[in-house]
């Protein structure tokens, strides 16, 4: 390399030497330093040598440049001289290119729920959005005259369904993401520690605060001796490390066919810790998820050995976002307006 | 559900506040959504007469009143309800005074202009009033209310309402009153329950009454009398208190009683007028309980005529249907001023049926709503029993028949077999996480009339009929927790095996895309898993190869997307104004054949097509370097059949990235038909990543290719060729004579124009020699480079520039 810059330095000296007209010389330097010259042609080719070779070329490369200067500017009548160019550090920077990109804020909430629980060892699952009526609601104790099966409530698929049990279950688009727990428990034994996270729907009208689809947590855990004060633990940890503050929570009885007993979960509001403000409205506790202990019949339906139970609790993320970026409108998700999703 | 507290404080006293009530009751037994003390908010509201009703200048549905209020002037009012009309005694809500909106909040009336029309106050909806329920109309005061006095004056409702999340309550049937919330409240606060058992009836024998229950299968238990003489006018100011409160309107003597009885127990009732039912051309009555014939229909109360099928069943005489059972009565049957006597009906219908019938008219009636729900066959007879006693001493009728009472085996059965649960102490304190003495929760466990006994160290209860929810130990632990408290229950740490959670090779493989697409400026966006005709057109896909709903929400949802592409390029479209230039990504499901298939589509637009196709296809061998993948490229061919998304790529740019043949990145131009289709005005170029067949192939972890030890020798080339060589068939060509000592090849330019000749490009290129065994000299990489373009020339008439 050392011997390229060189030559090229005792080939530019040559070249001058004959040169007088200044428009050449200029036209020379140009030839030289542009873009396809010569020097920066030996400049980028630096980038591929050894690391332990580049800093001694680099140093050289530095020299050769300003022996080449001083004879442009020697050639010229010039006297060598250098120009400090004048900075002003309070211009503002220049925008990366392109701009940096942006998750989507569910994904976001997602992914750190998924790194929050795979901290606490649980298996981190998504499973299917297009399920049969078995891992949706009978394996779930929601029998069929059950009303979460009101046809209003569930999107129903044009497609044979698949004979399970001696009758034919239809397809549906999962209503939850405790379809998991039976999907998760044909495959693990216990005990198993798992959250499934993933898209949802409901045959509901939207407006600012309904969706059909949107995205739920569902966690659930099951083995030996499992307790309803566990449940608090891991729900309290869990709202504290996404939250990143403490958290009061307390249970009220909630109606949840799958768990027995089933609960509502409220947490402290954490927008005003609990003294009351427009979102809590005033109460002090934001609703958080439903919960509750695994009912026997899905512990049946999962083949979970005799005196083994758990718990499962199911939380909506795009409430979750809602909350913690301020989002007043739960359409702007799925609306792909840049100019919503931009502001992240 | 709307609960009246001064009922309340009738059945359980003393009782705590209102407040204190509803706090209790949302911690330990089901959701108090709000509390309204009536008196306050009906002192504000005055009564007005409606003078005058004309129509609203520029609005086709709204209406400009005059009320007078008893002040000097008449107030201009706008007003959207259908049933306003001149003389009519309406609730003003004047400048300054709260209201309730629909979703219960207050908010205070202003003057305010209406569409142009100065409005001075606003004319009050039931629900406005805080008196719940309807509120497709004006609240109608009654005619000899005083013009200018408070609406509590005129109604005089001294009430506090405790409004009760329905959903909190779908699988307790016997919350569905006031004494079954009355008998939690006694329990929870230790006070006594004060319900009396409502008297036996005192039969007649003048009117020879049957029932004939043709369908016992679902209907369980069926009690009626014909009670004659009674009076059928307005009920006593008590009773229309109560109704008030919880949210219903009076309506006569007889239709309030059955009304008053079920929101007391939770049993609705039904009174027919008994002119109305027949046997035969005597006064005897008879009533059969049957499943709907087909064809058959009937007018029910609220004016509609409603076709009926046998999956429904009917309460009828031996002419025809009388009511939709449990659901809703028929017109022609219904109470009304001239009617003199009623056949009284308490019955309990299978709560499926009911539920099927109900959602299949759609009328999701009070009484529908309870029947839904298990209720208890002996609260029939309770309730029957006290509406009897209403019907005699309030409405001044008498029993005139036998009492008639038909029971299914099935309601046999459940009242005579007794139920009992046993749990163990320690159980419940491992399920619970806490030491639990029943000892204490025994005057508790009896309030809620469990009938408990403790022997050692267990718990034995007796379940009464009406809690028919309580069937397994864990239903019994719910009741024991909820009783001590859900708030002392601690919070402790889940024990058991550690084990390493390994994030999935998928995940892993996904999360890498994520991070380097955004890194490289891509927005991700997230579309609905369903769209409409458009986006199917554009997806080239035929309707039949989508995955359809049933039961969609609206046309534009009614197809599984087969292909991400669709949603992404109707993003373009709503985003293109603004931002010609876009990187955008969407991970997702697809929906076709057996399989749900996850997906990761990249799109790009920009001014011009060429550009933006070369930087995705660099941004795509980039994400290829970094994941270790090395598949090869192929441009597939037209008569290929075509693959998921190929429809949605114009042809002459196509390229498929495959492994193993199968093809895991397809990218190109998207074609003109589908971006004219979804309105698409900038150019754009998209990636699809197959994610399922990526992810066969990737390998988180790879070795990195061996360092070069040696100096290499870099040489510049710049050929002429004929257009028609592709660089495709070049590359190979050149790498195949420069053997593995050629490391490199970097097309850096492509020119075309003077001086060369038409149809003829330079193609322009580094090439980097590099031996692993030494260094490499000058005069041996020139030799290469020789070899090189003599192949080229051989090959495609090349010629050095």
């Amino acid at each position: 390399m050392k011997e390229q810059f060189q030559a090229l330095i005792d080939d530019v000296k040559r070249q001058l030497q004959a040169i007088k007209d200044p428009q050449l010389i200029e036209k020379l330097e140009v030839e030289v330093f542009g873009r396809k010259g010569g020097f920066t042609g030996l400049l980028k080719r630096i980038k591929d040598l050894p690391e332990t070779d580049r800093r001694a070329i680099g140093q050289f490369a530095n020299e050769a440049k300003t022996r080449l200067k001083d004879l442009f500017h020697e050639a010229l009548g010039q006297r060598p001289k250098k120009r400090e160019e004048a900075m002003d550090i309070t211009e503002p920077g220049h925008p990366p290119r392109p701009g940096l990109g942006h998750l989507h804020p569910i994904t976001m909430v997602r992914d750190e729920l998924a790194e929050i629980f795979r901290s606490m060892n649980y298996e981190v699952f998504e499973g299917p959005e297009l399920d049969t009526e078995w891992y949706v609601f009978e394996g779930l104790n929601i029998p069929p005259t059950h009303p979460a099966r009101d046809i209003q409530d569930t999107f129903f698929v044009k497609r044979d369904g698949v004979k399970h049990r001696g009758h034919i279950d239809r397809w549906v688009m999962r209503t939850h993401t405790s379809n998991m727990q039976i999907h998760v428990l044909e495959e693990r034994k216990p005990p198993v520690r798992a959250v499934a996270i993933g898209r949802i729907f409901r045959n509901e009208a939207t407006d600012a605060s309904h969706e059909h689809t949107f995205h739920q947590l569902e966690g659930f855990a099951v083995d030996r001796d499992i307790s309803v004060a566990n449940l608090i633990h891991t729900l309290t940890v869990m709202l504290e490390s996404f939250f990143r503050q403490t958290v009061k929570v307390r249970l009220r009885p909630g109606y949840f066919p799958f768990v027995e007993p089933g609960f509502e979960l409220d947490c402290s509001c954490i927008l005003c810790g609990g003294r009351g403000c427009s979102v809590c409205k005033r109460s002090g506790w934001l609703e958080m998820l439903g919960c509750g202990m695994i009912h026997p019949n899905v512990l049946n339906a999962m083949r979970v050995p005799e005196g083994m139970r758990g718990f499962a609790f199911g939380m909506g993320l795009d409430r979750l976002a809602m909350l913690r970026y301020g989002i007043d409108d739960i359409r702007l998700f799925h609306s792909g307006d840049l100019r919503f999703l931009n502001s992240f | 559900m709307q609960l009246s507290y001064q009922w309340l404080k009738d059945l359980v006293s003393p009782l705590p506040s209102a407040d204190e009530v509803a706090k209790e009751l949302t911690l330990r037994t089901c959701e108090v959504e709000s509390v309204l003390a009536l008196d306050a908010i009906l002192e504000a509201l005055i009564v007005g007469e409606v003078k005058t009703v004309s129509a609203h200048p520029h609005a086709d549905y709204l209406q400009v009143t005059s009320v007078d209020i008893g002040k000097k002037r008449l107030l201009t009012i706008v007003c959207g309800a259908p049933n306003v009309r001149p003389g009519l005694r309406v609730a003003v809500a004047s400048a300054g005074s709260k209201v309730f909106d629909e979703k219960g909040e207050r908010f205070e009336i202003s003057e305010r202009e209406i569409r142009g029309v100065r409005s001075q106050g606003m004319l009050c909806s039931p629900r406005e009033c805080g008196l719940g329920g309807e509120h497709s109309g004006i609240a109608e005061l009654p005619a000899k209310a005083r013009v200018g006095r408070s609406v509590r004056s005129v109604l005089g409702v001294d009430d506090t309402i405790l409004e009760i999340d329905n959903k909190s309550i779908t699988h307790r049937g016997d919350l569905w009153s006031h004494v079954g919330i009355a008998r939690e409240l006694s329990a929870l606060f230790h006070r006594p329950l004060k319900i009396n058992a409502p008297p036996q009836i005192r039969e007649g024998n003048d009117v020879q009454f049957s029932v004939n229950v043709e369908s016992p299968e679902v209907c369980l238990r069926y009690m009626g009398c014909v009670i004659e003489g009674v009076n059928v006018g307005e009920s006593p100011k008590w009773m229309q208190d109560r109704l008030r409160a919880c949210g219903f309107r009076p309506i006569n003597v007889v239709v309030d009683i059955t009304n008053l009885v079920m929101l007391e127990w939770g049993q609705p009732l039904h009174a027919f007028d008994a002119a109305r039912v027949h046997l035969n051309d005597r006064k005897d009555k008879q009533i059969i309980v049957r499943r709907a014939k087909r064809g058959e229909s009937l007018a029910t109360l609220d004016g509609e005529q409603r076709r009926l099928d046998p999956s429904m069943l009917v309460i009828a005489d031996p002419s025809g249907a009388l009511a939709v059972a449990g659901v809703m009565g028929g017109a022609d049957s219904a109470v009304s001023e001239k009617t003199t006597s009623v056949v009284l009906e308490s019955a309990l219908f299978d709560s499926v049926s009911i539920r099927q019938t109900s959602q299949a008219l759609g009328l999701r009636t009070d009484a529908a709503q309870r029947f839904e729900k298990r209720l208890s066959p002996e609260i029939t007879e309770l309730a029957f029993r006290r509406a009897v006693e209403l019907l005699t001493t309030v409405a001044g009728g008498s029993v005139a028949s036998p009492v008639v009472d038909r029971f299914s085996k099935p309601a046999v059965a459940a009242m005579k077999s007794v139920r009992r649960l046993r749990v163990l102490e320690r159980d419940v304190a491992s399920f619970l996480g806490m030491d639990v003495s029943f000892k204490k929760l025994l005057p508790s466990l009896s309030g809620l009339g469990l009938s408990p006994t403790v022997v050692n160290d267990a718990l034995r209860v007796i379940i009464p009929s009406f809690r028919p929810d309580l069937e397994l130990p864990e239903d019994l632990i719910e009741e024991i927790a909820r009783l001590i408290g859900y708030a002392s229950i601690p919070a402790k740490p889940l024990r058991g095996i550690l084990q390493p959670v390994v994030e999935g090779k998928e995940q892993m493989l996904e999360r890498d895309l994520r991070m380097l697409l955004v890194a490289l400026g891509f927005q991700e966006i997230l579309r609905y898993s369903f769209y409409g005709e458009a986006e199917r057109r554009a997806s080239g896909v035929a309707a039949s190869g989508h995955w359809q709903l049933e039961n969609p929400l609206s046309e534009d949802l009614r197809y599984l997307r087969v292909s991400l592409l669709p949603g992404l390029l109707a993003s373009v479209t709503t985003n293109q104004k603004r931002n010609p230039v876009m990187r955008l990504f969407e991970r997702g499901r697809v929906f076709h054949d057996e399989e749900e298939r996850t997906r990761l589509t990249i799109v790009m637009t920009g001014a011009t097509a060429r550009e933006i196709f070369f930087e995705l296809k660099g941004i795509v061998e980039a994400l290829l370097h970094r994941l270790h993948l090395t598949p090869s490229l192929r441009i597939p061919s037209a008569d290929v059949t075509a693959s998921d998304d190929e429809w949605l790529f114009a042809l002459s740019t196509r390229l498929q990235w495959t492994v193993d043949r199968e093809c895991i990145i397809q990218l190109g131009e998207i074609a003109s038909s589908a971006s004219q289709q979804l309105g698409v005005k900038v150019q754009t170029v998209a990636a699809t990543l197959f994610l399922g067949r990526m992810c066969r192939h990737y390998q988180p972890i790879a070795a990195l290719p061996k360092a070069l030890k040696f100096p290499s020798v870099l040489l510049d080339l710049a050929l002429v060729v004929d257009e028609s060589v592709r660089w495709a068939d070049l590359e190979p060509i050149l790498r195949k004579a420069g053997g593995e000592v050629l490391r490199e090849i970097e097309l850096f330019d492509v020119y075309r124009g003077d001086p060369l000749p038409p149809a003829k490009k330079s193609m322009a290129m580094h090439l980097e020699f590099n031996s692993l065994k030494a260094t490499l000299s000058l005069p041996v990489a020139e030799t290469l480079k020789t070899r090189l373009v003599n192949e080229a020339k051989r090959r495609f008439q090349a010629t050095l520039r």
